[in-house]
């Protein structure tokens, strides 16, 4: 009798093993927008197409969840600095890892610039590569990143009339799996007209990176006293060598650069 | 007694029941849409990993026996070749570090396989137990090539008539023709951004369908595309899969399938699925991938049920079988039609 309930108790268990099947997780759904700066506002829609599943979204940072608002159609982003967060649920599946980007609004109008020249693996899109309006999505390999691996960026910028500007933006690519680092310091200077001299504003030292295995484009803020200006000037210094708690420790790491916004 | 036949008759009861609580019912995956979905195993193949193990998996062909023959640039056994409930049957070569293409060819009842090696520049053809029979080098007579290194082909597609297409996927990305001798006849192709250039011609297919008119169906996977050809290499039309990175064409009856490796946009994630098109190659199903659109619509991965899909293999059963590049050195996956 005990060998009877042992084996069928067995075979119980041993339909669960062969009935039992992995669960699968939703791939993230995609973000659909012209672009991350917008002068009023931004269209944005958000794609996955699959049966018996929904998009929830944030646009307060937060972590959507199933209470999050559901996707339906294409909406505006109008506030600057709008972080949209998204995410696929499904029964039956995991949900999907979270997408994020975050919005801006352009900043002042730049006649001209001039730029230390980037490596030419990396080259960018051309001279007005930073001021184009134009963001880098996350792929390394996007054309509008400008790469280097050097000591120091210096890059120039006349508006197209003086402006009172008190912040900057500046959009960095961080994928420590490709030794791609945020910078380590940006410094920012002022010229007053017909004259080459420097005017200190401020210079910035960005937290030491923290082994991060997200990819990611990060927007970096940098706020000096505000002054009336037509010309201002940018020093960023690369990360000077690659962290301790990294495989590619001590070697020298690569900047990656795209839209430079003043405010 | 009386507890005994209690515990017996619970016990009887329990084997018959025929609810069985949804906490054990089978999670099955289907995939697809229209009338291609499938139900996804995972664990179809049932070889050893101490005694058999995969590096990426590249191709699959099924002979006329019913076997299912497996391709990986694991030169401990280069061909693993399974029965179709998955047991390993036979395992054979170790002389192809780039084992990349493989194809078969059935010349009037005696099957031979043409393989591909990316690391060795050649095709080389052999019977199904691995026996070399021909091998062809770098085509010196299409002027284009300085050195063997030069040439990487990744697919051969055969014609009815023995002759041999080979696709040079990851070198110059023409398409070579050849007799069934191995003598040179055209090359056609090329890498360029022309409307007959091709840009990674990571595949190729003879296209029967319409027997009327034979063609080759080539993947231009950079430009997320197939391209059509006539035999004789002149370009007919383009077939564009927005956001697939198409590997190579299978057709079996009226359907092409192809396994596509990654979606343009999550690349390096781990993004890929599995297309199939219609007679008029319209995309109508995409397993582990999106809901089939308007034509040109972007395709992408949704369930992260594959990561780097390599090759379908359709069986005489209409069974699919999936082989993986990249992806933890996993087997094939087994995919039954509903």
């Amino acid at each position: 009798m005990k060998q009877f309930i042992f084996g069928l108790f067995c075979l119980f268990l041993g339909q669960f093993r062969a009935l039992s099947q992995e669960t699968f997780q939703l791939a993230p759904p995609i973000l659909v927008y012209e672009n991350r700066f917008f002068e009023q506002k931004m269209a944005v829609a958000i794609k996955f197409e699959m049966a018996e599943t929904a998009i929830h979204f944030t646009l307060d940072g937060s972590e959507p969840t199933e209470k999050s608002p559901k996707y339906r159609r294409p909406f505006f982003i109008k506030k600057n600095g709008t972080k949209l967060r998204a995410r696929v649920f499904g029964a039956g599946f995991l949900p999907s890892e979270i997408v994020e980007t975050q919005f801006f609004k352009t900043g002042f109008s730049i006649k001209k610039m001039t730029q230390t020249s980037a490596n030419s693996k990396y080259p960018g899109l051309g001279d007005r590569n930073l001021i184009d309006g134009k963001g880098a999505k996350t792929d390394l390999h996007d054309p509008a990143w400008q790469g280097y691996q050097a000591d120091s960026v210096e890059l120039k910028f006349v508006f197209s009339k003086k402006e009172t500007v008190s912040k900057m933006a500046v959009d960095a690519l961080q994928n420590q799996g490709a030794w791609i680092f945020l910078p380590q310091k940006v410094s920012v200077f002022y010229k007053k007209p017909g004259s080459d001299a420097l005017h200190f504003l401020v210079e910035k030292n960005f937290p030491a990176s923290e082994n991060d295995p997200k990819t990611a484009c990060k927007t970096l803020f940098v706020d000096f006293p505000k002054t009336k200006t037509s010309e201002i000037v940018v020093k960023i210094q690369p990360l000077a060598r690659i962290p301790d708690w990294h495989a590619g420790a001590g070697a020298k790491t690569w900047l990656f650069l795209d839209e430079v916004n003043f405010y | 007694m009386r507890r005994r036949n209690f515990i017996k008759n619970a016990a009887l009861s329990l084997l018959a029941t025929p609810s069985i609580p949804a906490f054990f019912k089978k999670n099955e995956m289907i995939l697809g849409q229209n009338q291609k979905k499938y139900r996804l195993d995972t664990r179809w193949s049932q070889a050893d990993v101490a005694k058999n193990p995969v590096n990426d998996c590249h191709e699959m062909v099924q002979d006329s026996r019913g076997r299912i023959l497996l391709l990986t640039n694991e030169t401990r056994n280069n061909v693993l070749i399974y029965d179709k409930n998955g047991k390993l049957l036979d395992t054979w070569g170790s002389e192809y570090p780039g084992a990349h293409g493989l194809t078969l060819f059935d010349e009037n009842g005696f099957e031979t396989l043409f393989i591909c090696d990316n690391s060795r520049h050649q095709v080389i053809k052999t019977d199904l137990n691995g026996r070399v029979l021909m091998t062809l080098d770098y085509p010196k007579e299409t002027g284009e090539y300085a050195a063997a290194a030069e040439f990487i082909p990744t697919e051969t597609a055969i014609a009815p008539n023995g002759d041999i297409y080979v696709a040079d996927g990851y070198g110059k990305d023409f398409i070579i023709q050849f007799d069934a001798t191995g003598r040179y006849i055209r090359h056609f192709g090329g890498r360029g951004t022309a409307e007959n250039n091709l840009k990674n011609a990571h595949g190729i297919c003879l296209d029967t369908r319409d027997p009327a008119n034979p063609c080759l169906i080539v993947t231009s996977r950079e430009e997320q595309c197939f391209k059509k050809f006539n035999l004789a290499g002149n370009f007919i039309e383009t077939i564009n899969l927005p956001g697939a990175w198409v590997c190579r064409p299978v057709i079996r009856g009226d359907f092409l399938y192809a396994a596509v490796l990654q979606s343009q946009s999550r690349l390096w994630e781990g993004s890929g699925f599995v297309t199939i098109l219609d007679k008029e190659n319209r995309v109508i199903s995409n397993l582990a991938g999106s809901e089939p659109g308007e034509p040109g619509s972007e395709m992408y991965q949704t369930i992260r049920a594959f990561q780097y899909p390599h090759d379908v293999c359709v069986d005489d059963e209409e069974n699919l079988y999936v082989a993986q590049w990249n992806s933890g050195k996993t087997y094939p996956f087994k995919l039954k039609p509903v």
